[in-house]
This record gives structure tokens, C-alpha cells and sequence, in this order.
């Protein structure tokens, strides 16, 4: 279990976390989402280690993270610096990681290096950016890790590195129960990953759900009517939003999907359908329904 | 079950990876030792063709030494470069520019990672170099110890513990520099700032120890802050504790084992001591930065808020202290305490403002740094204008309490009764009253043995006659000033000048033993009494190029004039043949021994007011020169004239009127003269 009991975290006086309280069950992988500035590279620090608390505890199974080595050497982050190997060589950066990580596997290395195929012997610091972070992808699932911490992972990556380290981390999950938590802006990439997704806003969580009952939850429904609709049409239905645009309704519910559809259809629309919803628009429409301005969220 | 690693291994493997990363360096660092070695080596195996009694044979010692001590400056050089930057190396993740400090997501903590850094930095920089120097002590010893004890000494280990000593100070001060920095820039700036701090840091030390009576001497006074007494000495002396942690000042002043590497002088060890401290205080400083740094505060120039002020701060001190010595040692300003100030706050001001700028901080932080600097400035300013009023606050002043003292000595005369230790500590407070800041530090010592073991010493330059009487008076004086003629290795002889003798004559060795007899029994019941019409300068150097003391006569010592009056205890020349050589002095006597039968001349003689026919001729034949002397010019016939009109010499043409001339105005002027002799102070 990875705990934040009332953490806040200040920067010269900008306040990073405020009063944070969340708790990741362990095995979950957890997406944590928010724009730019919301906290989460903050979070992942406070959570590795790198950081100290203002305020507040960060612990991993009850223990506090912060100079911490017995619980450090179970857990990986990898971050969106690699400074720390720029003088070292990737054979150097696998010595070094097996210095510190009493799991690390040889062979894990030797078959993710096999697939990537970056050069052994050559600094990291003449890597690009997508080298590194591959490196540093193949140097920490060697390392078998209980925890692994990604920061926006799959920055520099091209589409097909991107699939290549996916697979790898999917598969180490699989392999060694690992906890994952994934820092991004970006849900896309999250969505594919996590079971569950926590919203970052300035500071604070807005909300953790989990995805499926999140993805299950909020409907998208298409429909034409005559007239124009509005929300009291619908009182069955709880709509978080209802939008017209070029002759058609766009109503965004929370709810049965069945039920809701077979509400709409009852008001005698012309044209009548379901349809999916990106979670990117479920996490838009959630923070809309709690309150939350689309265009704040942006900022 | 999951295999865990303790906190002893993590430590163990980091140390392991560290020390592997650095091996280049340990390397380099064990082949600067090795080169030091050999170069040891080498100039050990040319010591063996000293020959000292004949010294233009091969080369001498001090030239030998001389070679030595430029070796170990390019060592200690290169070994000093090389471990700053070994430091530097250990922590050079604090020192790159980037956003965060993530070691501290590794399985370390700060504590462990510390001192795996500070280890491994070590190990591979001033350790190798130090194991391959070392080799070169027993090497040193066998060449070395048929020698003379000035290269025995020298050459044997303490320039090689002088050497190991200085790098670790250095590395630990490193340390320091990188533990509240965050670029190698300003990483190698904080550690020259620091190093000068830190001997501003070892005066403190060796004022502290002052207070504390534990033992100081000469050599630890001169570097450190008590001898602002006198002037401004502490902007002098701050550059002279600056300069002390060059080897060649090391070896003199600092850190001198003078008998061997175990047997150190109570200011040696005061000053290892300093240095120790100093050492253990910068690591446990850079420990507890270290550990306290913020991790998201990497990439700028200081990892701590108020680190660049203090820096700052330092640095101004530093600057100002320079400047306003260079100043002085250029002569460019009077020896005033005020003008050097004044200067120094204006050139701080400058490389202040020149600084600042550099650093592109924005005028608001201009303003803020430049009220610092003009507290800073004040703060000097009042520290340096107190501690030149008060005596460096009373210190100057502190003697120990008579019930305290088991002996005094002076000049190798040391006194045991409690009434002459009473009486001496009496004539000591007198002369310190009296003189005050003007009495500076030099080479004459006196020394309070305390009943605790502890040993209190001060020592002086200025006023050096009025010192020598210190202890004339007590009753020991004349046994131990006798015993310390014959310890010392004096020659048992002397002059005595009375009012009408120009230049003194001297007292028959034979009689010598006699006139101290009558002299020394006077001096302990007269002395004061009367007016002074003379002295006696007791007690001759074996080359004849000083002498011990010099006591006046008073009037009232009656047997004593009529000793030196009977012209069968003293030898006096006779006519002018005997006259080999004369200095003609201005202002002030120089004697000069060079030949038993010398003449000296002083007087106020100058161009300018010469009124006597035979003074203007004399001058006339005396000629200017600037640089060396000229080739033709006699070396019996060297003559010096006072602060305006210096180096003259008369050619050998002239030497016969020179000599003759000479002989009729010194007796002209000595006889008018004779009468103007000041009488005694109270």
C-alpha cells in the first residue's frame, strides 16, 4: 500500500501538494493525470524519495519513504531526467543498478537489451532522449522491482519504442506483481496501462476511480429531435452535459447506459445512438460534473 | 522471499562502484606520488657530495634546500589541483546543472552516501599520492641523517606530513565548497574563498590558544591576529596565514617539525591542532549540508539561500585584506591604519561591484549585497580599529600571575627566584604600558614557565636594548647572564663606550672576566641612578657581527669608569693604520665587526648643514652610486651615510686624505658631542 497522509510540498513559497491524502493499493497500476504544474512529478519525488516532506508522510507498506534504503531498494522511479547515468555507459548503468537492486536479473537485461539493441559501451550522454529513457526502462525492469515509478514515461519515444517498452512494462507487471504508478498528461497512454487513474489539480486529487467502472459509467448519447431538448426533458437520466451542435443533441450521462438510451429514445427522436466515449472525454465531462471548468483544467 | 540488502552493504557496494569509477584518478594520484618519490630520491643521492665546510665545491645546503622546498611546491601544486577536483569528482552530482538531485531516489541514504563519497575521494586522490611520497621518509632518513641537522632536519618527513596534512585540509575544505554549491564554477571559486577563510579561521584558533596560556610562540604569533597590536598587521598577517599554507611557508612558520616528525614544539603543535580542527569542522559542516540540502535546489549557484552572502562575505574580507596588504607591502600608502583602510573599502568596492555584476543578479539583489557589503566593511572596520586600540581587547597585555610562574627566561637567561620573577614580570607590564602598540612581535622571546607545565611565551623585535634589560637588576641576572655568554656559544669580550671615546674601546680579553665582576655588581645596585654616559656591549658573536647585550653606563657606576678609563684593560687604536674600515652614519649606529680593530663612526653629519671645513672635504670625497657598488671603490673604505644621502664609497685614490680627514673630524665631533648625551629615562 503507497500512502500519502496529508502531504504538502512548497517551492520557494508555490505550493506543489497541498494537503494530499491518497492511498494506491498495492498490484494496482495506477495512472496518475493532470496538466502541466498539477503536482505529479512532485508526487513521484515524494514518493521515491528524492523529496522531503513539508508537511505529512509518504510511506510504502507503513514506512516512511524519505532516506529510507530498505524501502528504496524495492522500488524504481524512473524519471524525465536521466542526469544521474549521463557519465556512465549502459554496461555501467546495469553494474550500477545491480549494486543497489538485490533482484536485478542478468538475463531479463540481456533479453531487453537483445530487443532495444542500444550500444553497451557507449556514455548515455551521447544518447538521444528516447535512448536514454530505453536504457533506463531496461535497466530498472531488470531490476525487478515491487514498485516502479514512471515520469512521463514515454516521452522521446517513437511509436514503435513506445509499443517495444509498453509490452516490456506490461509484462513485468504480469511477471513480478509489480505496483506501477505512471505520471502523465497524456490519458491515451495511461488508459492502456492503469486500473486505476487519479486526477491531479493544483495540488490536490481531484478524484481516483477505477477506470473500468469510470469508463462503464459515463455514456455518450447522440440523438436528433425536433425541438430542443434541455435537461428537464430528462429526469430519469442524471446528464452531466447536454450539447446541440448542427441539428444534433449530444447528452453525456452517468448511469445504466441501457437505461439512459432507452429514456431518450422515449422522447421520440429521429435518430437515436450510443456512442463510445474516449477517456479523455470521460475525464473531462467527470471534472465538469464536479465542478470543474474544462477550460481551468487546461490552464 | 525476497532478498534484501542491509544498509552496510548499500554503503559497501556504493563505496565499491564509487571507488571503481574513480580509479583514473587514483592513477594519476599514485603517479605524482611516485614522481615526488623519485624526485626525493634523486636530490637524496646528490645530498651525499655535500661537502658543508666547503661550500663552493658542489652547492650548499640551503641552496639543496632551497631545490627542495621548489620541489615540493610543484608537488603540492599538482597533488592540490588534482585532489580539489578528486572532491569535486566524489560529489559531482551536486555540481551539474540539472533539475533534480536524483541519487535520492537510489537505495542510500544521505548519511551512507556521504561518506561513500567522501571516502572514495579521498582514496583515490590524496592517498596514493601520500602512501608513494611517504616512501620517501625512510629513504630521506638513510641519505640523510650524516648530514648537517639543518638539511637532516629539513629533508627528514616533515615536509612529506607537511604535504599530506595540507591535502587533507584541503580535500575536507572541498568538501565543504561542494556541499553548498551546485556548479563546479562556483564550486572551485568557494573553495579559494574558504581556503582563505579558513586561515583567518586558524588565527582565531591561535588567539584562543594564546588566551588559554597553552604555549606560543614566535612563529605561531607571527601569522595570526595578534600581531595587529602593533598596526594593521591583521590585514598583513592575514595574507602572511594565507601564504602559510604554501609549503614553503608551511615548512617554516606553520607546520615545522623541527626535531624529527614525533617530537613537535608547542607551536607546532598548536598549529596542527588548528588544522586538525579546522579539517574535522569542515567535514562535520559539509555532513550536515549535505544532508540537508534540498534536492529540488540543484543547478544554481548555491544550494543554500544564504550560502552566496556568506561566500560573499568571506571574499570581501579576503579582498579587502589583500589589498590593503599589498598596498602596504608595495609602500605605495604610509603605514596608517586609516589610509589603508580607506583604500582597501575602495578596491573592495570595485571588485565588489565587478562581482556583482558578473553575476547578473538584477539591481534589486545589487542593493541588498551592497548594504551587506558596506556592513561587512564596517564591521572590519571597527574589528581592526578595536583590536589596534585595545591591545587585540586586552590580549597584548595578559601576563601570567606571579604565583602562577615557576621561571622566566630571556636570551637563554632564566630566572627561578620568586622576587626576580616578580621584579621581571614588574619590568615586563612597565615596558608593555609603555610601548603599547608599537612594541611589535619579533625575534626576541621571553618565556614564563608555568607550575602547571604549560608554557607562556611572547616575543618581541622593537625596543630590543630596553628589553635586554628587562631582568638587569634582579639578582640571578649576573650568573645567568654568564652562563648564558658561555651556553650560547658568545665570546667573552666587549666594548665599552664612555662620553670623549669615539666608537668604544675594546676590553682586553684577559680583563673581561674583571670588568664584568665590577659592571654587573653596579648594574644591580645602580642601575637608573644618574645619567648615562655610556655603554658596554657585553659578550661578542664568534664572527663578531653582534653582540649580546648592550648596557648603559650611568654615572654613578664609578668603578665601572674608572675600569674603562685605565687604559691597560682596553685595546684602542693608536693612529690611522689601524683604521680598516668606517661607517659613516646619519641617524642611527651600525656597528660593524668585521676586523678587530674597527672604527665606527655615527653622527648626524649631513651634506646639507655642513659646516666644518674638514666634514664638507670628507663628504667631497665620498661618491654617490645607485645599484652595485663600483668595481674601483675600496671594500676597507666602505662607507654608509644615513637616510638621505646613502651608498658612498671613496676610490682608492682618495683613501689615504679619506683615513686621515676621518680620524680629525671623528675626534672634532665625538669631543662636542660629548656633552650631549641624554640622560636616563625614569
Amino acid at each position: 500500500m503507497i500512502k500519502f497522509d496529508n502531504v504538502t510540498k512548497t517551492f520557494d513559497g508555490f505550493t506543489a501538494l497541498d494537503h494530499l491524502t491518497l492511498e494506491i493499493p498495492k498490484g494496482s497500476a495506477y495512472g496518475l493525470l493532470g496538466s502541466n504544474g498539477a503536482g505529479k512529478s512532485t508526487m513521484l519525488r515524494l514518493l521515491t524519495g528524492v523529496y522531503k516532506a513539508d508537511s505529512g508522510v509518504v510511506s510504502i507498506g507503513g514506512t516512511p519513504v524519505y532516506d529510507n534504503a530498505e524501502v528504496k531498494q524495492r522500488l524504481i522511479f524512473i524519471s524525465d531526467e536521466t542526469a544521474q547515468y549521463s557519465n556512465m555507459t549502459l554496461n555501467q548503468m546495469k553494474k550500477f543498478y545491480k549494486t543497489f537492486y538485490p533482484k536485478f536479473s542478468d538475463e531479463i537485461f540481456t533479453r531487453l537489451h537483445g530487443f532495444l539493441n542500444l550500444p553497451l559501451n557507449k556514455k548515455t550522454s551521447t544518447f538521444s532522449k528516447g535512448m536514454k529513457r530505453q536504457a533506463a526502462v531496461i535497466c530498472a525492469i531488470s531490476a525487478r522491482p515491487d514498485y516502479l515509478f514512471l515520469d512521463e514515461a514515454f516521452d522521446g519515444l517513437d511509436p514503435t519504442m513506445r509499443i517495444a517498452v509498453k509490452k516490456m512494462m506490461i509484462e513485468a507487471m504480469t511477471d513480478n506483481e509489480m505496483t506501477i504508478v505512471i505520471s502523465s498528461h497524456n490519458l491515451k497512454e495511461v488508459e492502456e496501462f492503469c486500473d486505476t487513474v487519479g486526477m491531479l489539480h493544483k495540488g490536490k486529487i481531484i478524484f481516483t476511480r477505477d477506470l473500468s467502472e469510470l469508463k462503464g459509467n459515463i455514456h455518450k448519447i447522440q440523438a436528433s429531435f425536433d425541438t430542443e431538448v434541455t435537461k428537464e426533458d430528462f429526469p430519469e437520466v442524471n446528464i452531466l452535459l447536454i450539447e446541440h451542435n448542427a441539428g444534433l443533441t449530444y447528452i453525456i450521462s452517468q448511469g445504466d447506459a441501457d437505461n439512459d438510451l432507452a429514456a431518450v429514445k422515449a422522447k421520440g427522436p429521429s435518430l437515436c445512438d450510443l456512442i463510445p466515449l474516449s477517456l479523455e472525454e470521460i475525464f473531462i465531462y467527470e471534472m465538469e460534473a464536479l465542478g470543474y471548468d474544462k477550460n481551468q483544467l487546461d490552464s | 522471499m525476497t532478498k534484501t540488502n542491509s544498509t552496510a552493504d548499500f554503503f559497501s557496494r556504493y563505496l565499491k562502484n564509487r571507488l571503481y569509477g574513480r580509479k583514473l584518478t587514483a592513477l594519476i594520484s599514485a603517479a605524482l606520488g611516485l614522481l615526488s618519490f623519485f624526485m626525493y630520491s634523486i636530490v637524496m643521492l646528490n645530498m651525499g657530495k655535500i661537502d658543508e665546510t666547503d661550500v663552493d665545491k658542489v652547492y650548499d645546503a640551503s641552496r639543496l634546500s632551497g631545490n627542495l622546498y621548489m620541489l615540493v611546491t610543484v608537488m603540492f601544486i599538482a597533488a592540490a589541483v588534482l585532489t580539489v577536483y578528486a572532491a569535486f569528482e566524489s560529489f559531482d552530482f551536486y555540481l551539474k546543472p540539472h533539475y533534480t538531485d536524483m541519487y535520492g531516489s537510489l537505495p542510500i541514504n544521505h548519511k551512507y552516501r556521504f561518506f561513500a563519497d567522501l571516502i572514495s575521494g579521498y582514496v583515490t586522490s590524496v592517498l596514493p599520492f601520500s602512501v608513494f611520497t611517504l616512501l620517501s621518509i625512510p629513504i630521506t632518513a638513510s641519505f640523510a641523517k650524516n648530514q648537517g641537522g639543518e638539511i637532516y632536519t629539513e629533508l627528514y618527513g616533515y615536509s612529506v606530513l607537511t604535504l599530506i596534512l595540507g591535502l587533507t585540509f584541503l580535500y575536507a575544505l572541498s568538501v565543504l565548497a561542494a556541499s553548498i554549491t551546485g556548479r563546479k564554477l562556483s564550486a572551485w571559486a568557494c573553495a579559494a574563498i574558504f581556503s582563505l577563510g579558513a586561515a583567518f579561521l586558524a588565527c582565531g584558533c591561535a588567539v584562543f590558544t594564546a588566551a588559554c596560556i597553552t604555549g606560543f610562540k614566535d612563529e605561531a604569533l607571527a601569522g595570526n591576529m595578534c600581531s595587529l597590536t602593533p598596526s594593521i598587521h591583521i590585514l598583513k598577517n592575514t595574507l602572511d596565514s594565507i601564504v602559510n599554507y604554501q609549503p614553503f611557508k608551511i615548512d617554516h612558520d606553520v607546520l615545522t617539525i623541527t626535531d624529527g616528525i614525533l617530537n613537535t614544539s608547542a607551536s607546532k603543535a598548536v598549529n596542527v591542532i588548528c588544522w586538525i580542527i579546522e579539517t574535522a569542522a569542515f567535514i562535520i559542516a559539509a555532513y550536515f549540508l549535505t544532508k540537508h540540502r534540498k534536492a529540488e535546489r540543484t543547478g544554481g549557484a548555491f544550494a543554500y539561500k544564504y550560502c552566496y552572502h556568506t561566500v560573499l562575505a568571506i571574499a570581501i574580507l579576503t579582498v579587502f585584506s589583500v589589498t590593503a596588504t599589498f598596498f602596504y607591502s608595495a609602500g605605495a600608502i604610509s603605514y596608517n591604519m586609516w589610509d589603508m583602510l580607506i583604500i582597501a573599502v575602495i578596491i573592495s568596492a570595485v571588485i565588489f561591484a565587478a562581482f556583482e555584476i558578473s553575476m547578473r543578479r538584477g539591481w534589486k539583489n545589487f542593493g541588498k549585497s551592497s548594504a551587506f557589503f558596506g556592513i561587512t566593511c564596517g564591521v572590519i572596520i571597527i574589528g581592526a580599529a578595536a583590536a589596534r586600540y585595545t591591545g587585540v581587547f586586552g590580549l597584548r597585555e595578559i601576563l601570567p600571575q606571579v604565583d602562577e610562574i615557576e621561571s622566566v627566561k630571556l636570551q637563554d637567561m632564566e630566572f627561578t627566584d620568586e622576587e626576580d620573577i616578580e621584579k621581571f614580570r614588574e619590568n615586563h607590564l612597565t615596558l608593555l604600558k609603555k610601548y603599547g602598540n608599537a612594541l611589535s612581535t619579533g625575534n626576541i622571546e621571553i618565556e614564563y614557565k608555568l607550575k602547571d607545565g604549560k608554557t607562556f611565551t611572547r616575543s618581541y623585535q622593537s625596543y630590543r636594548d630596553e628589553l635586554q634589560l628587562l631582568p638587569v637588576g634582579l639578582k640571578g641576572y649576573k650568573e645567568q647572564f654568564l652562563n648564558a655568554l658561555d651556553n650560547g656559544g658568545w665570546i667573552r669580550d666587549g666594548y665599552v663606550t664612555l662620553k670623549g671615546v669615539f666608537g668604544g674601546a675594546r676590553i682586553k680579553t684577559e680583563k673581561f672576566g674583571d670588568f664584568v665582576d665590577v659592571f654587573l655588581d653596579e648594574v644591580n645596585e645602580n642601575i637608573g641612578n644618574g645619567k648615562i654616559i655610556g655603554n658596554a656591549g657585553l659578550g661578542l658573536s664568534p664572527d663578531n657581527d653582534g653582540r649580546f647585550a648592550r648596557l648603559d653606563i650611568y654615572d654613578s657606576y664609578t668603578k665601572t669608569i674608572e675600569f674603562a678609563k685605565n687604559q691597560d684593560n682596553l685595546i684602542a687604536p693608536e693612529n690611522d693604520d689601524e683604521i680598516m674600515c668606517y661607517h659613516l652614519m646619519c641617524s642611527r649606529a651600525l656597528f660593524d665587526y668585521r676586523t678587530e680593530n674597527v672604527v665606527s663612526f655615527y653622527t648626524d653629519i649631513q651634506k646639507k648643514d655642513l659646516s666644518d671645513e674638514k666634514a664638507r672635504e670628507l663628504i667631497s670625497l665620498m661618491q654617490e652610486y645607485e645599484g652595485s657598488k663600483p668595481a674601483d671603490s675600496s671594500d676597507t673604505l666602505w662607507v654608509t651615510c644615513g637616510d638621505e644621502v646613502t651608498n658612498l664609497y671613496v676610490t682608492e685614490e682618495n683613501e689615504r686624505r679619506f683615513k686621515e680627514l676621518a680620524l680629525d673630524f671623528i675626534n672634532d665631533k665625538l669631543m662636542a658631542q660629548a656633552d650631549e648625551i641624554q640622560t636616563a629615562p625614569n
